[in-house]
């Protein structure tokens, strides 16, 4: 199977899974799943929804005390503050860890070899670092193609606010 | 009677059968009868409304005294930053005194003293669905309740005022580890008391060991299910003997070990509590009188 099978079968099945995604358009970041690390207990995490609802662009959160994780859905045509979500989970007392996200945006080529995410409302732009061939090979072709594209992956951010995402998928972005 | 003897007598029953049940309360899923090192969210708050009613009738004396006081501690925290959080302890109190021996019964009610405490989070290290947590806490008791009460005897004798009328301080650390499965607190404190109307409680030394363990659900599903734990609690606490007149006080004072089993409810957003403290060894100075048990229930709301 070629790199742009592979992209077309995994957009139909990230399509077929994730019906929100048609019904949030424009938004930059769509989902934010973030680990609260030292979250043992529901009184514990009341606290920590509290502080997350109150971060920009947040519409609904769910928490799973299991994997001790947060999951963040953006209210509807609204991009949630993303430095804003390890910056609640600290006030809440508790730790964050690895942020996933699923993102929208236009991809850009920055220099030889990199690539940016470029929101469409706002024109702001995350680096991108591409974790494998396929992936990279993905980027190229939305890059060329200039069209709005869905991600999902790992961010990083910076004590400046400014956010790098790794991408793990990218697919078609189909309103 | 006199009334020099029947304050005597109140004065034995009370000295450290009172002053042993007003440690610092939580407003946590954590011990019932202690605090703990668990965060209060920044700028959020918590709530907690206990009942406590203590019950002592084991008197060494020939008074056949009984005791009974019932305490009513509201609690408000709330977390001025991710490490700060602010305690304020306002008790409503009742106390009935009864010597069988003299046919006498006196009591009060009210506003006891109030106190602000101030937990600050030293040390945390936190992974995932486990928290490990070092915070010492300063607090002052203010002397807000009733300390010169009267009834058609005179005026109550200090133990069984509602108020000590003293400022009090307290100092001391709690260790938390929290996992999902069970969490383990450790405090130790000590109250230092001073002097108000010619009478001064004795320090106290507090050491407290809380054991909670999920009893249901067994395996946590999705979610945030409620927890209900098993608790197993243990108070070790030693009074210095109380100072009248700058004269030690040889029947007051002592140390106390008790044992409190309960259980908890724990929500999202409330917990409701209920613990029986029971006493293992009162090792008591003269004639004071010893607690039968303490009985706890409480609610606890994050808003």
């Amino acid at each position: 199977m070629t790199g742009r099978n592979t992209l077309i079968v995994s957009f139909a099945v990230v399509f077929l899974i994730n019906p929100f995604l048609i019904a949030v358009a424009y938004s930059r970041f769509l989902s934010v799943t973030v680990a609260v690390d030292g979250m043992a207990c529901p009184f514990c995490a009341y606290g920590v929804e509290k502080k997350l609802k109150k971060v920009v662009g947040v519409g609904s959160i769910s928490i799973d005390m299991e994997s001790g994780k947060a999951t963040l859905t953006a209210a509807e045509d609204s991009s949630i503050d993303l430095p804003g979500v390890p910056e609640a989970i600290r006030k809440s007392g508790f730790t964050p860890g690895e942020i996933q996200v699923i993102a929208t945006g236009t991809i850009e080529k920055s220099d030889a070899d990199g690539f940016i995410l470029v929101s469409r409302d706002t024109q702001e732009g995350s680096p991108l670092i591409a974790g494998g061939e396929i992936i990279h090979k993905a980027l190229v072709l939305f890059s060329k193609s200039g069209g709005m594209v869905i991600l999902t992956g790992v961010v990083e951010i910076g004590s400046d606010g400014g956010i790098t995402m790794i991408p793990k998928t990218a697919e078609k972005y189909m309103k | 009677m006199s009334g020099k003897t029947l304050s005597s007598a109140i004065r034995l029953g009370l000295a450290t059968a009172l002053f042993t049940f007003f440690g610092v309360v939580s407003v946590f899923a954590a011990p019932i009868t202690f605090n703990t090192a668990l965060p209060v969210a920044e700028g959020e708050g918590i709530f907690r409304v206990q009942a406590r009613l203590i019950r002592s009738t084991g008197d060494p004396g020939p008074m056949d005294r009984e005791l009974t006081v019932g305490v009513f501690p509201f609690v408000l925290a709330y977390g001025v930053t991710e490490k700060l959080a602010l305690f304020g302890i306002v008790p409503v109190l009742e106390k009935e005194m009864e010597i069988k021996a003299m046919s006498v019964t006196r009591s009060t009610r009210g506003i006891g003293d109030a106190t602000l405490l101030a937990r600050f989070t030293a040390w945390k290290m936190d992974r995932p669905g486990e928290t490990v947590r070092i915070a010492p806490f300063v607090g002052v008791e203010a002397p807000t309740g009733d300390n010169a009460e009267k009834d058609s005897l005179g005026t109550l004798p200090q133990p069984l005022q509602s108020g000590s009328g003293s400022w009090d301080y307290t100092i001391g650390a709690i260790f938390t580890w929290q996992t999902l499965k069970r969490q383990i607190d450790a405090s130790a404190s000590y109250k230092i008391n001073t002097e108000a109307n010619d009478f001064e409680f004795g320090n106290e030394a507090r050491l407290e060991v809380s054991w909670q363990q999920r009893v249901w659900p067994k395996t946590l599903g999705s979610g945030v299910p409620a927890f209900t734990y098993a608790v197993l609690e243990s108070n070790l606490i030693h009074n210095r003997a109380n100072r009248i007149g700058g004269m030690e006080d040889p029947d007051s004072g002592g140390t106390s070990w008790f044992l409190a089993p309960g259980i908890q409810y724990v929500t999202r957003r409330t917990v409701l509590e209920a613990a029986v403290q029971l006493p293992v060894i009162q090792d008591l100075n003269g004639n004071a009188l010893e607690n039968d048990f303490t009985g706890i229930l409480s609610f606890r709301i994050n808003f």
